[in-house]
């Protein structure tokens, strides 16, 4: 069944605000246990950071695409994502080839951008607070605006394989580019080292003193993460998942429950300031 | 006879159902599309033949608690529990919105008690909308829904009801593929004056999740649809066409059947068809690939093209 075309090979300036494409792999790499990097051939619109996208393998066995949010892009060029291996579905996507083709829908949903305008932010940092893969929607927002300061804090299950491992991972926040200008913090519940401290990543952060938090990943660390800037009055911003199967608003499927009524995780959200959810 | 087109004339590709013309009997089934306009950044929604609002009651409904979508082999569960606004904020939001898009505008009216289908059908029949389904077979609301269209005197008292509240629109009631007797249930309706028969909503199904040793929906059974139902429901609009064929007093026409169930492309929606269906809609296949509706599009219009037949109604063997 091929019913998606496949991407005109002359370039030309997308003007559409999302796309649904059928793209090439070009690299795939093991991170650690979990988690596996994937990049795409992409010329549809440039995502914003915070967004997702709705991938599916040509060749799967499941009819659903998966929602995966984009850690890096570059413009009409390619499209970076992590994935962590769950179930049979994300197994279908880390078991791809260089060369294979997925069905690529989006950009899709909100972006961190919406509720904190670049241009309004103080002389405070920013906190980016990611558990596992939930870090990849955090690190895009990062690299969008570099001239912003951030702090990034990045809990891990499992620590990384190789040092150069987790440079790769943080991009130009680990590498010398001078680009960042923050902290970077990681831990990890296991095979710690190289910099990476042990324990949950909820231990390491406090939020006072930071203009705003940026948080995705497991449920228990972002209750933990909410109420701790609850206390501290601090502004907190989540990056929110559920099943999903159209990714654009119309089935109703991936409804969350906030202050005010249901809301579309993939059309109003993912991401949702904490207290009108949790 | 030779049904080859001469060339340069396009094959006609509308059809008539109860009075309105569709431009292509492609339709985006209920609570799949949203609105339509949800669509509209991806897929050029105006060359569909129709799209069926996402289910609407009287008063604005929240849907389901817990988990709402669950994928299976080549299909999937839902239980959204028709989360709408109501129909009187359709009317006033969404309807112009849809109008504006091209396709015809049919409303899915969906109720807990004969009455409230009935105002529900009163409001609609003072509204812009095309055409009204009248939905007696959503498998996931614990109230009505599909309890109307299991038992053909159930499915006749709130055809009846709808119809006469709703004079001036088109009534094509959408069948429950869990009916113990489906022709039985259609020809009820037909007589309590259904206009054209849609069918099959989704099989009721279940899952469980082997993690937490717990049914998956919060409800226990949902509705499943996608690939994995086709062939039944292949099957029932097959033998619900002969029923309704045998059925008709000589010379009047049987009413048209608007077939469903897992059409992904092209060629599944020409076996519907072949058996016997007026027009066809198109549902879970658009989750999978937003460009599903226009592929099936295109797929019957080559069809027609290849084979050299004219109207949609050719394509039927029966």
């Amino acid at each position: 069944m091929k019913i998606l075309q496949f991407p005109e090979t002359e370039k030309k300036p997308c003007t559409k605000s999302m796309e649904s494409l059928y793209c090439q792999l070009i690299d795939i790499a093991d991170i650690t246990d979990e988690i596996t990097r994937l990049e795409f051939e992409w010329n549809g619109p440039d995502p914003r950071a915070g967004q997702f996208f709705m991938l599916r393998p040509e060749r799967s066995s499941f009819f659903l695409g998966r929602p995966i949010s984009v850690e890096s892009w570059k413009s009409q060029e390619s499209l970076r994502f992590y994935v962590l291996l769950r179930g049979r579905g994300s197994r279908e996507l880390i078991m791809m080839h260089p060369g294979d083709y997925v069905d690529i829908t989006g950009p899709l949903g909100n972006s961190w951008e919406d509720f904190i305008k670049p241009e309004f932010i103080t002389n405070k940092p920013i906190a980016l607070v990611g558990g596992g893969v939930g870090i990849a929607p955090l690190l895009a927002f990062n690299a969008q605006f570099p001239q912003n300061k951030f702090d990034i804090y990045a809990g891990f299950k499992m620590g990384f394989f190789e040092d150069e491992d987790r440079k790769n991972f943080f991009g130009i926040t680990d590498s010398s580019s001078g680009i960042f200008n923050g902290k970077l913090i990681v831990s990890a519940e296991e095979e710690v080292g190289n910099g990476v401290l042990e324990g949950r990543i909820t231990d390491f952060f406090q939020p006072e003193g930071y203009f705003a938090v940026c948080a995705c990943g497991p449920e228990p660390m972002l209750r933990v993460v909410a109420a701790k800037c609850k206390k501290a009055n601090v502004p907190c911003f989540i990056s929110t998942e559920r099943r999903m199967a159209c990714g654009v608003g119309a089935c109703l499927g991936c409804t969350i429950a906030t202050t005010s009524g249901n809301k579309r995780c993939c059309a109003d959200g993912p991401i949702f300031p904490a207290e009108d959810i949790l | 006879v030779s049904k080859r087109p001469i060339n340069g004339i396009l094959n006609d590709t509308t059809v008539n159902i109860a009075g309105v013309i569709l431009k292509n009997p492609v339709i985006a089934a209920s609570g799949t599309v949203g609105y339509g306009s949800e669509y509209a950044p991806i897929i050029d929604v105006s060359r569909l033949g129709g799209i069926c609002t996402k289910g609407l009651t009287l008063k604005a409904k929240p849907g389901n608690s817990g988990i709402r979508i669950w994928e299976t082999p080549s299909g999937l569960l839902n239980s959204i529990g028709l989360e709408n606004p109501g129909i009187e904020a359709f009317i006033e939001n969404e309807l112009p919105r849809m109008k504006k898009l091209g396709p015809a505008v049919i409303a899915n009216l969906s109720g807990s008690s004969p009455e409230e289908y009935a105002k529900g059908a009163a409001l609609l029949d003072k509204s812009a909308v095309d055409i009204i389904e009248l939905n007696i077979s959503c498998p996931n609301v614990k109230a009505g829904g599909m309890a109307f269209g299991l038992d053909p005197a159930a499915a006749s008292l709130v055809t009846g009801q709808v119809r006469r509240r709703s004079p001036h629109k088109p009534l094509m009631v959408k069948l429950s593929p869990n009916a113990p007797d489906l022709a039985a249930v259609a020809l009820a309706c037909v007589k309590a004056g259904a206009d054209a028969l849609s069918l099959i909503n989704t099989f009721k199904a279940m899952a469980i999740d082997v993690k937490t040793r717990r049914p998956v929906f919060d409800n226990i059974s949902a509705g499943l649809s996608g690939p994995a139902i086709r062939p039944i429901a292949l099957r029932m609009v097959w033998e619900l066409y002969d029923a309704l064929q045998a059925s008709c007093d000589s010379g009047k026409p049987a009413v048209p059947i608007i077939a469903m169930g897992g059409i992904a492309c092209g060629d599944d929606a020409l076996e519907y068809l072949m058996a016997g269906a007026s027009a066809v809609q198109v549902g879970s296949a658009t989750f999978a690939h937003p460009s599903a509706l226009i592929n099936v599009i295109t797929g019957i219009e080559m069809y027609m093209w290849n084979h050299g037949i004219r109207t949609i109604k050719d394509i039927s063997i029966k």
